[in-house]
């Protein structure tokens, strides 16, 4: 009985990993269409800039939307959902593939590095696995209610990617940092 | 706050950090502008199309141009944060702003800005993307806005391409 609830916990985790990877791989690809119109990207040397938070709380902001009821006009309520949709859509994607940029990093940074803390890299694993289900979920949520609704679970979202981001920098200043000590041979 | 001593100089210039001659700047010229939107205007209209760097003639006679070019660098890129996370209202409002201390206007504005979108190359050349559409997107939205109030009737308040340009 212990074993058959073992292999079906196994089994459960493969599942959303699988879930995770696939889900994932529709993301970049659907982000690789999204070719931003500003082209000075400083992500692009490699370096990431996350969004303030103030601006995540603006994209879902419901206090704009009320402004925009307002007006009573239909024309500005479908302008204003569909800019703050495009929006929503364009970080969920960018953060998504930032974060898959700042894995791939971390995964590479701990293959060089001779001190791994097994249970801060799988907690560090979990919270990668989990922002990337709740990306996937915002991004269904944007498309069918809309952001206006849904400040909280974006804030959510940048929040576990800061965490993550952190970690990694962490991890990496550490890593260099024991490196530097490593004696080198004459 | 005295720096003028507390610094040594290379080639006639004093080598001061960029934040000085940022204070600098917001101290003498960005203080005299009305409203974030116009300082936003003015800063990017001092950015080279052609290089992307920045050239201020004052600024660059107290420092140097190198200097002055990053301080102003520094200044758009905060002042553009800012107003990217501005609330709709408060963008509303400072397009409203600058438009009392222009000549044109409020309607005339409005109508030139949704046709030509010259706002865009307010946008900073080293940002995260998001940052820049989401600037873009809400000058759209507010003019929208703007444009409704002006006049209610409008049945598409954000149709730029159906307008025509002031003086046709």
């Amino acid at each position: 009985m212990i074993g058959l609830i073992s292999a079906l916990t196994i089994g459960l985790l493969l599942l959303v990993v699988l879930v995770v990877f696939a889900l994932g791989q529709g993301s970049t690809a659907r982000g690789n269409h999204s070719i931003s119109e500003f082209p000075g990207d400083p992500r692009h040397s490699g370096e990431l800039e996350v969004c303030p938070p103030e601006l995540v709380a603006r994209i879902f902001s419901r206090e704009d939307w009320a402004l925009i009821l307002q007006t009573h006009s239909p024309c500005l309520e479908r302008l204003f959902l569909q800019e703050r949709k495009r929006i929503a859509l364009l970080w969920v994607r960018q953060t998504s593939r930032d974060i898959r940029q700042v894995m791939r990093s971390h995964t590479e940074a701990a293959k060089r590095a001779a001190d791994i803390h097994f249970r801060t890299e799988l907690s560090l694993f979990l919270m990668y696995i989990e922002l990337l289900l709740m990306c996937e979920t915002l991004l269904l949520l944007i498309t069918t209610v809309g952001p206006p609704r849904l400040e909280r679970i974006a804030s959510y979202v940048h929040e576990l990617a800061r965490q993550i981001s952190y970690a990694h920098e962490a991890f990496a200043r550490s890593s260099a940092g024991a490196a530097t000590e490593i004696p080198t041979s004459p | 706050m005295n720096t003028r001593n507390s610094h040594e100089t290379y080639a006639g210039f004093e080598l001061v950090p960029v934040r000085d001659v940022y204070e600098d700047l917001l101290r003498r010229t960005l203080s005299k502008i009305s409203s974030d939107l116009a300082r936003l205007i003015f800063i990017a209209s001092t950015r080279d199309y052609n290089t992307g760097t920045y050239h201020h003639e004052g600024l660059a006679s107290r420092f140097s141009p190198e200097k002055a070019s990053e301080a102003l660098e520094l200044a758009h890129t905060e002042i553009f944060k800012q107003l990217a996370a501005y609330s709709l209202a408060a963008l509303v409002e400072e397009i409203e702003i600058y438009a009392c201390a222009s000549r044109e206007s409020a309607a005339t504005i409005v109508r030139t800005w949704q046709i030509l979108e010259p706002y865009r190359v307010a946008v900073p050349l080293q940002l995260n993307p998001t940052i820049g559409h989401v600037f873009v997107s809400n000058i759209r939205l507010a003019l929208a806005i703007l444009r409704h109030r002006q006049n209610p009737e409008v049945v598409d308040p954000s149709a730029a391409s159906r307008l025509q340009l002031p003086g046709q």
